[in-house]
């Protein structure tokens, strides 16, 4: 059966000599798997299409094993993301982390819009350091985990010094600290943005500017956080880091 | 089923190599024993040569079975141009074309943000090295028309401005051959934004 589906690549893998097995996440299938005959061959139309980030119509015809890509339509190449190496990487973490957050073939209508806002932020200019927690936080909640932020975790309370308790899954008010001796110490200006952008949609965000201490802490909590309930490796988040590492010393 | 064990331990030896599943590296092996024994030893001891005396080249870690390679050693090549490539295979492809006559550095892989590989498993602390010498006033950055490629490029291109080198990309666009009206949007893009005065 020939079906046209709307989607983004999030991956490709070699196979044989000119195939590539590439990964679409769309709005009605979620992620799928496609075999793209001869991608790699210099005049096939499907090389520019299959790579990652990459926005278009793809024609595919599926039985009972994996589809063929038949034919693909570019709607966005997102070509100016990949130009900028540490756009790609950030980028690359979100869609490593969104496949490894979502099963095969379940319809992921909210992240597809999810993911495609945030090409298209990223695009425009927008902070990676938040569009990423942003994008972690609303994938860490469709896949079942969402941090208590609007109030201590075990007495709602939301005055004083806060921290946040990631065995106990949010903010902790100063009074109950000692429910966790490895709570992450964090500013109320911290404890704000992250309530924010649990609560903001994607197509409302607009330039957001937060300090460079408080991106870290965040960076520190939701790190943590998607450690101890995810217990993803990710080989992107580790390349990620080491580029912000020498072109952070460098820039700084 | 009863399989001799030194047909087992063939079977599989081949079907560690890449697209050779149980049925065709069964094919493969008995296809083996009929073989002429003299036959058979060549094949073994060509396999056994190009594990045991090929090496990187101590100047552009290309595979070799010299110290140098043939391209480095050749007094007749440009030593101001250096062609870096991401893979031995990429060296053959360039010298088909017979129209390059500089010297080549071969990354060995390239950058992937998605697979994790970070510049630190490529040869680039050799590429450096060759900098300093003064002769060479061009990069050409010959890395594959893909993300990895693109990444490594924009990497290379980075750490090597501080040089005062020339870094160029080699162009994108149409294949010769290829036919104007099937071609994608981003191919198009980048051969309008590579177009050069006739």
């Amino acid at each position: 059966m020939l079906t046209k589906i709307e989607g983004v690549v999030l991956r490709t893998r070699d196979y044989g000599e000119s195939n590539k097995i590439v990964t679409i996440f769309s709005r009605e299938q979620g992620k799928f798997a496609a075999m793209a005959r001869g991608a790699k061959k210099p005049k096939s139309r499907l090389g520019a299409a299959t790579q990652p980030f990459t926005l278009g119509f793809f024609l595919c015809f599926s039985s009972s094993g994996m589809a063929t890509l038949s034919q693909a339509e570019i709607i966005e190449s997102n070509i100016h993301v990949r130009s900028d190496l540490l756009h790609t990487a950030y980028a690359a973490y979100w869609v490593e982390y969104l496949d490894k957050l979502t099963e095969e073939k379940v319809p992921a209508p909210f992240l597809f819009d999810l993911l495609l806002s945030m090409l298209n932020w990223l695009e425009q200019g927008l902070d990676p350091e938040i569009l990423s927690r942003i994008f972690e936080l609303k994938v860490l909640e469709t896949a079942g985990y969402r941090p208590r932020l609007d109030g201590c975790v075990n007495c709602w309370r939301t005055e004083g010094p806060l921290a946040f308790s990631v065995s106990m899954g949010g903010i902790l008010c100063h009074h109950c600290f000692n429910r966790d001796p490895q709570r992450i110490p964090i500013t109320p200006a911290a404890a704000h943005v992250l309530k924010q952008l649990q609560r903001v949609t994607p197509d409302r965000l607009g330039q957001v500017n937060v300090k460079k201490e408080t991106l870290l802490i965040l960076e520190q909590v939701m790190r943590r956080f998607n450690d101890e309930y995810t217990g993803l490796f990710l080989k992107s988040r580790n390349f990620l880091d080491q580029l912000k590492r020498d072109w952070g010393n460098e820039e700084g | 089923m009863y399989i001799p064990d030194p047909i087992s331990k063939l079977i599989d030896g081949f079907m560690r190599l890449p697209g050779i599943g149980p049925k065709t590296a069964q094919r493969l092996s008995f296809y083996v024993l009929s073989m002429e024994e003299e036959d058979v030893m060549e094949l073994a001891k060509a396999l056994v040569r190009a594990k045991r005396d090929l090496q990187r080249c101590e100047e552009c870690s290309n595979i070799t079975d010299q110290k140098r390679c043939r391209v480095c050693g050749d007094k007749g090549r440009d030593r101001s141009v250096i062609c870096v490539v991401q893979d031995p295979r990429d060296v053959i492809a360039m010298e088909r074309t017979k129209e390059y006559h500089g010297l080549y550095h071969v990354l060995h892989g390239a950058i992937s943000p998605m697979e994790g590989i970070g510049p630190d498993e490529l040869s680039i602390p050799d590429l450096l090295k060759r900098l300093e010498d003064e002769t060479v006033q061009e990069l050409i950055l010959a890395t594959n028309p893909n993300i990895e490629g693109e990444a490594t490029a924009m990497y290379l291109q980075r750490l090597i401005k501080p040089f005062g080198i020339k870094v160029t990309r080699i162009a994108h666009g149409l294949p010769v051959g290829g036919d104007l009206e099937y071609a994608d949007e981003v191919t198009l893009t980048k051969a309008m934004e590579g177009r050069r005065e006739l």
